[in-house]
This record gives C-alpha cells, structure tokens and sequence, in this order.
C-alpha cells in the first residue's frame, strides 16, 4: 500500500472523496488487498466508534434526523422480532409515524424525550404520548390512531395502549396486537376502538370483529362492546352516523332557541323571594358536548352570561359547576369555587338541599371550602342530588371541600331510602306525598329519576370519601335493574319527566361505571328511544302534563337530550 | 421457530459484522445504519429462501450489496461489479475473524478518552451529524487538508490503543 492509496483510503473514511475520486479509490481497492483489509479493519472501529458516539447523543444535541441512531432502531427491532418470534407468533410489524397533529412527544427507553416526527419508526421501549391532537401509525396492513391524552409504547415488539383512546383499522395480511394490562386485542381485517377507563379496557368493534386474549377469549363482533377488567361486560353500539345527526340536529335546534335559553324565568315555588333561572347552563353544557368550540358565538355568549351572573338557585350553582368543570376547570376555577361555597353554604340541616342558594360576600381564593351557615331545615330530594352532583364536579375540578358536607348528605340518603330500595321525592310520611296512585307528581314513594337521582349522589359522594360496602347504593342500583324502561320515568306515567330520568340514570351509570342496570343496557336503550322520539325541528317534547308547565320544555328536554347522547367520557 | 425468528437471531449474532461491511463501503454512519436497517427487513421477508447451514452472512451480503449498489449509483454514478464486492467482502471476512466485536467497542471507548477534546469534537461531528472532512474543516476554520490528517492520526492512534490494551490485557 503506497502514501497515495493510503490518503485515498483515510479521505473515504473521512467523507472526502468527490465522485471520480471515489471510483479511482474502488479501482485501486479492487487491485490492492492489503488496501483491502486496512479498509476492513478500520471500517470495523468506525462503525463501532459510531455507535459509542451516537450513544452517548443527548437530546439538546443537533439531530441530522428524528430517528436516530438507526443502528438502534435496527438492533431493537431484530431483538424485538427475535423476542416476539420465538414466543411462536409469525409476525411483528414495524410501527411507522405517519401523521402528527397538535404536539406529541416520544420516550425513549433511555429516558430522553423528543416531539414526534412523521417517518420516524418505533423502537423497543418507546412510548408515544399524543398530548392534545392525533398521531397516526402505521404498519404494512394496519394503522393505529392514538387520540389526545393517550400513549402507546412498544414492549417486546408488541404495541401496548398504556392509556386514553386508540382507533384502528387492520387489513389483511398478520393480526395485529395490541396489548394492554387487561388483555391482548387481536385485530384482522376489521376496525375498532380501544380505550383504558376507569381501571377497564373498553373495545367497540366497528367492522369485522376482534378478540381479546385474557384469561379466556372473548369475541366482539360488529357494532358492539366489551368492557374488560375484573370481569367483562358487553353490549350494542348505538350507530354513529344517526347518532352525529340527532346532535347536529338539536344543537341547531337550541341555537334557533336562543331568546328562550337567555331569558330569565320564574317557576320555584318555595321560599321565597323565587330565584331567577334560566336554561343558560344546561345549554352551554349540551352545545359543549355537541362539539361547539368555546370561540361559537352561542356558546361564546352563554360562557359570558354564566360567569357573569348572580348565582341565586340551587339548581344553577349545581349546573354552572358541572358545565365550567368540564369546559375548563382551571380557567374557571374562580366560578366553580363560588358555586361549591355558595352549595356548602346552603345546605339544610337534614343533609337535604332546597331550591335557593344564600351567598355570603368574601369567598376565599384558595384552600379548603367549609360551611360558614345553615340553609333551610329541609328540602327535597331532587335538587338535593344536583347539588350533591355539583359539589362533585367542583371537587373533581380540584377544590377541596369540607367532608362533613358529603357525610352529612349521605347520611340523609340513607335515612330517607324506601324499603323496597328505591327513593322518592322526600322522606316517606312527609310533605303529604305518600299517595302511590299520583303517578302524574312527584310522590314519596319510590320511583325511577328520584332512584336514579339518589343512586347517582350516593355514586358520586361514594368516588370522593370512599366506602365500597355501600348498602344502600346496592339496593338502589337493584331497584333500577328491576324497574328500568327506557320510554318513561320508571312507576309514573309517560309524561312525567321521562327526560330527567333518563338522564340521572345516565349519570349514575357513568358514575358507577356500569353499561347495565339488570339485565338492561342503558345507553343503548335510552339511545334507541331518544333516536325515534327526536321532532322533525331537532328537538324532542317528551315531558307532558301539568307537573313542568311553567317550564319551556322543548329547550329543557333538548339539553337532557344531547346530554343523554353525549355522554361525558370520564 | 419458524423462518423469520431464526433470520432475525442470524442477523442480531452478524449485526455487527454487516454494519461494518456497509460502512467500509459508504463511510457514513446514518447511511450504512439505514441500509444495515433495510438489509434486516429484506432479510426477515425472504426468510423461507435462506437454506439452513449455508454461509449466512454471504446471504444477507448478497442483499446488502443490491443496496449498496443502488446507493453508489445514487451518490456518485459509480457501479462496480461482483468482482469488487467478493474482494472486499473476503477482506471483512478476514478482518473480522476472532475479533468479539463487545470486546472491541469497550476497549474503543476506553480509548476515546485518550483522545483530546478537539479531536473528539471531530468525531462527534463526523459520525453524529455525518459532517465531510471539508465541512468539518470549515466549523472549525482550519484546512481540509488538516482535518483529513488529524482524523487520520486518531484513526491510527486508537487502533494503537486498542492493540496495547489487548496486549497488556494478556499479558
């Protein structure tokens, strides 16, 4: 080997040839082999020298591209395939980012994080966070797409849901797995949704169908679900395409109706001086639901309306929690902390509340809200499990409330429960209501929105202090199973508030994180119902008679409605 | 196990051993780690045509070489026929003969810590960001001529190293 082929071999090494010079140093490669091995034998440092340097690469570094060092990706991915092959499986497919909207981020097995780049491919021990906005994989026959707040990591070569939403699509070609701390879902040639709730695995199979390897296999076909944790339920899907349009239908509805949710109106009968109410709370939570952005002008407008007004009832300082809590508990914070004080403030002696709510000035910024007076003696049971449901979605949204409050409101359910498990109105014996056969009011004996009601509170107090062994909750969701239709309030007549029913049943389900009272599947049913009742103008009239005459009930029902189809995702 | 599994251990046991072949033909670390990367899916996708006992490391250069082929011809124009390549190839399989490539890396990174910081800088620029001599030289306002030499004597200095390194290691 002369000095010239010498310079010529370290200038390859060193990225310095030009073109011809490069194949001048092939020729004299092809004639020389002592130059052939003194290539080999530095190529051989190099190429591990690289890798001691792309190891000890940090993040803050520059990048040439995303997905370096590919030696690795290469190494993991044979390990990973070794891995997953030998196990006895015949394929395991490279995950490729196809798409990122809104910001993501990737973690590495080695604890660095980097934003997600389109092209990048998945390497062992990866976990990808979408935060808000999508990011889509994709393998040669599937694609996975995670949805906000969900991540996925790649463990043993196998694609793991660690939590949120993930939808995909699987042609032909190898299953693919997708694991999780439940189970193993298995998807060819179909497409489903995957979603880590609440402890449980919920899969709802849109085409195809899908297995889930656990301790057993359990099957889910088209347009339905399974719920897996402790033990599995499954159900019906209610269509998408009619239900999107049933939204779309009555959010345009209430928008036509606008005059009528702004407009303040007088209906509470007792204790007086009666509060003013309006529909501005329920509408902003169902158009919220319904997908509207906060910058709509409708909802923009109703946002401003509920934080700007006084908060006189019950009913709205309940309401206006539920809906900012689940807009934006920390831009709203302020407002939630005033509803929480002003419901802690008003609570009756018995536990119950009533209909108005008393303010004192002064509610403190910070820490924990306690109970600086007592309502009214006592109050009924209706209002009483919005209040105790505000309260709830005040704490959820991070204040701190006095735990006496919610004892106290227990201990009164409680009391005041039926024999027959079910709740009415108010205690039996009181207010003169006992009379079963008046079917068209409310009435002390039991009956399906007063249970449903009592059942979603005790659901609720039971998720912020704890006590598994719950009784009375028990019997209560025991009474629902037995009772259930999804057309009319349970023991009343057709009329009477079968939407209010619904939709405390709704909530008690979410709450208990149930899709069955009894032998009954209460989205789906309701669902079915409220699909073929919905008017030709988008909006429903289910509520007839006397009872919510002063109430202008197309709006009402409209709300419950969407919130009923829409339900909460937590 | 079934054809894939047994390819992919093949390729994880001769990991090394293939990316160094890449890399003496293309010397740019990402380069030769993509190519290392598709070699691997080529190879896992045409595991049933891998025969059992047969040289696997001349399979999966067989594959490697349609790659660099194609690379060569994308970079420079260059093609070079089957005669090159078996030269080149017998002069890796020499090299890398009895060498226990975990035991190298190691003693290369002890190594790098006899190198001055300058040079590791060098290096870092060259093999992290796949930086030519001339672009080194001009970060670093120096001649091309002086980068080439300075990474040459590194070259030549750790592989002084790691030899007296094995050597007093056996003795």
């Amino acid at each position: 080997m002369n000095a010239d082929e010498k310079d010529l071999l370290h200038r390859h090494l060193n990225g310095d040839l030009d073109a011809s010079e490069q194949a001048a140093f092939f020729a004299r490669l092809q004639e020389s082999a002592e130059l052939r091995r003194e290539l080999a034998s530095h190529a051989f440092d190099e190429s591990l020298l690289s890798e001691i340097i792309l190891e000890k690469r940090t993040v803050a570094q520059p990048k040439r591209r995303a997905w370096l060092p590919a030696a690795g990706i290469a190494a993991a991915m044979v390990i990973a395939l070794t891995l997953v092959l030998t196990l006895g499986r015949s394929h395991s497919p490279l995950f490729r980012v196809a798409r990122v909207e809104g910001s993501a981020t990737i973690l590495h097995a080695n604890d660095d994080e980097s934003p997600v780049q389109p092209g990048a491919f998945l390497r062992e021990g990866d976990q990808i966070c979408a935060l808000k906005g999508v990011v889509v994989l994709e393998t040669e026959h599937a694609s996975v797409e995670l949805g906000s707040e969900s991540a996925v990591s790649l463990r043993q070569g196998e694609l793991v849901v660690d939590r949120g939403m993930v939808g995909v699509a699987a042609g032909g070609g190898a299953p693919l797995r997708l694991g999780s701390t439940h189970g193993t879902t298995i998807v060819h040639e179909a497409s489903a949704s995957l979603e880590i709730r609440k402890g449980r695995l919920r899969v709802e199979v849109e085409k195809g169908s899908v297995d889930v390897e656990r301790s057993s296999v359990v099957r889910i076909d088209a347009g339905r679900y399974a719920l897996i944790g402790a033990d599995v339920e499954t159900g019906r899907l209610v269509p998408r395409v009619p239900l999107d349009d049933a939204v779309k239908r009555a959010c345009a509805f209430l928008e036509s109706r606008r005059n009528d949710i702004v407009a303040p109106m007088v209906s509470e009968k007792r204790n007086a001086p009666p509060p003013r109410r309006t529909y501005a709370e329920l509408a902003l939570l169902a158009l919220h639901r319904g997908g509207y952005p906060d910058s709509h002008p409708v909802k923009a407008e109703l946002l401003g309306l509920v934080r700007g007004r006084s908060v006189e009832s019950t009913y709205i300082a309940a309401l206006q929690a539920i809906a900012l809590a689940e807009i934006d508990p920390a831009a709203h914070q302020d407002r939630i902390r005033l509803c929480a004080q002003l419901l802690v403030d008003s609570q009756c002696a018995n536990g119950q509340w009533d209909y108005a709510v008393k303010s004192l000035p002064n509610v403190p910024a910070t820490g924990r809200i306690r109970r600086r007076q007592e309502g009214p003696a006592s109050g009924d049971n209706s209002v009483t499990a919005y209040a105790v449901l505000g309260l709830h979605a005040a704490a959820r949204a991070g204040v701190d409330l006095d735990p006496t409050v919610l004892e106290r409101s227990r201990a009164w359910w409680v009391t005041c429960q039926n024999k027959d498990g079910g709740w009415g109105y108010n205690e039996a014996g009181s207010l003169g209501q006992d009379a079963p056969d008046k079917s068209e009011y409310t009435t002390n004996t039991s009956y399906g929105s007063m249970t449903a009601s009592a059942v979603a509170a005790l659901a609720a107090i039971r998720e912020l202090r704890g006590g598994e062994g719950d009784v009375a909750l028990r019997r209560g969701i025991e009474w629902i199973g037995a009772n259930f239709a999804a057309d009319h309030n349970p023991r009343k007549t057709p009329g009477f508030l079968p939407l209010h029913w619904l939709s405390m049943a709704s909530r008690g389900g979410q709450l208990l994180a149930v899709e069955h009272f009894g032998s009954h599947e209460w989205y789906a049913e309701g669902a079915d119902f409220l699909l073929a009742s919905q008017r030709p103008g988008g909006e429903w009239t289910a509520e007839q008679g006397e009872f919510m005459k002063a109430e202008r009930m197309d709006v009402l029902d409209t709300c419950l409605a969407i919130l009923f189809l829409r339900r909460e995702s937590r | 196990m079934s054809d894939a599994a047994r390819i992919a251990q093949l390729v994880v046991k001769h990991r090394h051993g293939l990316l160094a072949y890449l890399y003496g033909v293309i010397p740019d670390a990402h380069v030769a780690e993509d190519l290392f990367q598709e070699v691997c899916v080529v190879a896992v996708r045409k595991a049933a045509e891998f025969q059992d006992g047969t040289n696997f490391v001349a399979w999966a250069r067989s594959i490697a070489r349609h790659k660099l082929r194609e690379q060569l011809r994308r970079r420079s124009g260059i093609s070079v026929d089957d005669a090159f390549f078996e030269g080149v190839e017998s002069a890796f399989d020499a090299a890398g003969a009895g060498v226990d490539p975990d035991a190298r890396k190691e003693a290369l990174r002890g190594c790098l810590g006899e190198v001055q910081d300058r040079a590791r800088q060098m290096l870092v620029w060259r093999y992290e960001e796949g930086l030519s001599a001339a672009a080194i030289a001009e970060r670093m306002g120096q001649s091309r001529a002086a980068v080439n030499s300075l990474l040459q004597r590194v070259r030549e200095l750790l592989r002084d190293c790691v030899q007296r390194r094995s050597a007093e290691a056996r003795a």
